[in-house]
């Protein structure tokens, strides 16, 4: 199994140099968008188990978390403290309106899994929108918005349970800050990185979703101590993390594949967020069209084929629409 | 005291959570690898407090925390954790490689592979001669055993010796020449058993296929150099992306018979010795090394049934008493260098994580005489884990004073 994992990922780190190359500059988005890890993802599901693929779930995990946790500790001290009230209530009705909406639509035709999906379409993409130099009130309330729709998934997968997750995270939290100040950066590293793949293997156990757990993780920490130690080794993991995930959805496309004409007609009801979108923000609509990396990380954590399929492929199409009129979004 | 307590305080978590919680195998080997790291930590931590090296603190959690003592660590999660060693030794090796200045080369290259080959020598004839004295009545043919026991015992580790020179923190000119040694013994001895073991075995086959693996290995590791020394200047973006891929490639190399181990070493000084980005090659690597040595340590000795080992304590001990008294002796012979003539047995105890690759290899071409073989150097690398680090930590520190008076 390793070795075609290995072979598998050469061949993605070389499409990736290559890609480096093709795309150049003038296609910014597209470049960075993971297309060629996804594409040999696929490739590795043709050759490959069904049992391999699932058993690399445990990983997926394992990388959610680390997502989870470097959300989180975006939340510091200072930042927490400039939220404005009016930015909390647009996120949270914001988040609320299109979560209740795609959990509505999502009646219409898609039973399952609606409750991630509408998770999915209603996140907004908020590294797109600091890119294209969105202002700040827009990315502050994109940012807190993924939050409360973590919060509202969450309740309506695990019900009262994820209770328990406000109690467990922050004890990693204080595990962490005991530390601190006795232990170096590298060592403190070491010890996050335990604390994770510890939080991780319980919250998949025991049914909590590990993006809001290590979510929590992260935000607790933050507020205790000077996240800021972290928050560059975590930069430096984000892309890597991220890529590998698209490589594991392009693993699991197998039976995706035969549902796409149905959830490709999810695509309509997408540009709902879009056009709500832009007449909440008195902004350009096609600024709220692209799936984030955080909609990625919530499919990739449904561990359905069905839904990771849709997300990636609206992901690229997106993004790809995006490209096409980014000269609009430019200022 | 605190990380005595922590180390504990965990060890006591891990074990009621693992009994209470009753995890599947899939999520058992992340809460399992979790704890063994915190543990691990902090036991060497630990050590480090009490003057002794981190790594006999790894060393010792792991054993303590293996399938056959405490039963921490289930059997397959060692094996789902294969691949963290195979890749931390592509790592640990490309930093040994980094250590081998050209110019360290220029000024005391002959003397190091003089002084090697004269350790070797010496080690050898003392280890053959009393294992074919001590030997004689377990099965097989004692001359065969004799001389592959010799090879396999001459070895020391390149890895544990680069991680106690870190830790240390000391920069000494006999650090240096202990490294070169133990990398050249390493050379030496996959080029001995290249030859020996066909010869003994009467075939040439896998002589030749070994001779094309070392050829080919080095090869490969300049190969492998340049084209990440190319990366570096033309692409830079996500290095360490390349560089984890890679050694995750380079571990699947053994596959065609080519030697991980040499390759990391060659492009490590390559890239070291004949291009300018050793510095960002460098920082890629302190990312992923302080975790993957915790690992690589504790992991290493998990898998050991020490139970078996205990009956051969005693001659492994005479063992390592006969490597240290001829490697003593060679180092007289070989050199004048005081903190040599005084130190450098004890600097060369540990025995080499190599050796444990190559029983595999004598394991098939001496089926009879492998078991006792096989016993006999994993008893040695246990014991010389136990304490040989912690002698050479203070071996260093010592000549460091000694050679700043």
């Amino acid at each position: 199994m390793k070795e075609i994992f290995v072979v598998a990922l050469l061949i993605g780190a070389v499409s990736y140099f290559a890609s480096d190359i093709v795309f150049n500059r003038r296609y910014g988005f597209v470049k960075y968008s993971g297309i060629e890890l996804y594409i040999v993802g696929v490739l590795f599901s043709f050759v490959t188990d069904k049992n391999i693929i699932s058993s690399l779930h445990i990983f997926v995990i394992v990388a959610l978390t680390f997502i989870g946790f470097s959300f989180g500790i975006q939340f510091d001290r200072n930042t927490v403290k400039r939220i404005t009230f009016k930015e909390l209530s647009f996120a949270f009705l914001f988040s609320l309106t299109f979560f209740v909406i795609y959990l509505l639509l999502g009646l219409l035709g898609f039973n399952d899994n609606r409750e991630v999906l509408s998770m999915i379409l209603s996140m907004p993409s908020v590294s797109f929108l600091f890119a294209i130099g969105e202002k700040r009130f827009s990315v502050v309330s994109s940012e807190i918005s993924i939050v409360f729709v973590l919060l509202f998934g969450s309740f309506l997968k695990f019900g009262f349970s994820t209770l328990v997750v406000f109690l467990l995270s922050p004890v990693f939290a204080f595990v962490l800050f005991f530390f601190e100040k006795a232990l170096n950066k590298e060592e403190m590293n070491i010890i996050l990185f335990a604390l994770l793949l510890i939080e991780s293997s319980l919250s998949a156990s025991l049914g909590f979703d590990p993006l809001l757990s290590s979510w929590l993780f992260g935000f607790v920490f933050a507020l205790l101590s000077n996240s800021q130690v972290f928050i560059k080794s975590f930069d430096a993991l984000e892309r890597p993390l991220f890529l590998s995930l698209l490589f594991f959805i392009g693993a699991n496309f197998g039976s995706g594949f035969y549902e796409l004409p149905k959830l490709l007609s999810l695509i309509l009801p997408a540009l709902v967020k879009p056009a709500f979108g832009g007449l909440l923000f008195h902004s350009n609509p096609l600024l709220f069209l692209p799936i984030g990396a955080m909609g990625i990380a919530v499919a990739a954590e449904s561990n359905s084929s069905k839904i990771m399929t849709f997300t990636v492929i609206s992901y690229f199409m997106f993004l790809f629409l995006s490209e096409v009129f980014r000269r609009k979004f430019l200022k | 005291m605190i990380y005595l307590l922590a180390s504990l305080g965990f060890g006591a978590l891990f074990f009621m959570l693992k009994t209470y919680l009753q995890l599947n195998s899939f999520y058992l080997i992340a809460f399992s690898l979790g704890f063994l790291i915190l543990i691990s930590f902090f036991t060497g931590k630990f050590f480090s407090k009490i003057g002794l090296p981190a790594i006999t603190g790894y060393l010792i959690t792991g054993l303590i925390l293996s399938p056959y003592l405490t039963g921490g660590v289930p059997v397959y999660v060692l094996k789902a954790t294969k691949f963290i060693e195979e890749i931390a030794i592509v790592f640990i090796a490309f930093q040994s490689g980094m250590e081998i200045e050209l110019k360290f080369l220029k000024q005391y290259g002959k003397e190091v592979i003089r002084l090697t080959m004269l350790i070797a020598l010496f080690a050898f004839a003392g280890i053959f001669a009393t294992s074919l004295f001590l030997l004689k009545k377990f099965p097989g043919n004692v001359l065969n055993t004799s001389i592959i026991l010799g090879i396999l015992l001459i070895l020391k580790s390149p890895l544990s010796t680069i991680a106690i020179i870190k830790e240390s923190n000391t920069n000494t000119l006999f650090g240096e020449k202990i490294l070169g040694i133990a990398v050249f013994k390493d050379v030496l001895v996959v080029t001995l058993f290249a030859i020996i073991v066909p010869l003994l075995t009467s075939g040439n086959s896998s002589a030749k296929l070994i001779v094309y693996g070392l050829i080919g290995s080095v090869v490969f590791g300049i190969l492998l150099g340049f084209l990440i020394s190319l990366y570096m200047k033309h692409i830079k973006a996500e290095a360490h992306v390349l560089i984890f891929l890679l050694a995750l490639f380079i571990t699947e190399l053994s596959y065609i018979h080519l030697d991980p181990l040499i390759i990391s070493v060659i492009v490590g000084f390559f890239i070291k010795n004949f291009t300018v980005y050793d510095n960002e090659f460098s920082k890629i690597l302190n990312t992923f090394s302080p975790i993957l040595y915790l690992l690589f340590f504790t992991l290493a000795d998990s898998g050991i049934d020490v139970r078996n080992l205990i009956p051969l304590i005693p001659v492994s001990l005479l063992f390592i008493a006969v490597k240290w008294v001829f490697t003593m002796l060679g180092i007289s012979l070989g050199t004048k260098d005081v903190s040599l003539r005084k130190y450098g047995a004890i600097g060369l105890l540990n025995q080499s994580g190599l050796s444990l690759a190559l029983i595999v290899l004598a394991e098939a071409a001496f089926p009879v005489e492998g078991p006792i073989i096989k016993g006999i150097v994993i008893t040695v690398i246990v014991l010389t884990d136990i304490f040989a680090p912690a002698l050479f930590k203070k071996v260093l520190v010592k000549v460091s004073t000694e050679e700043a008076n």
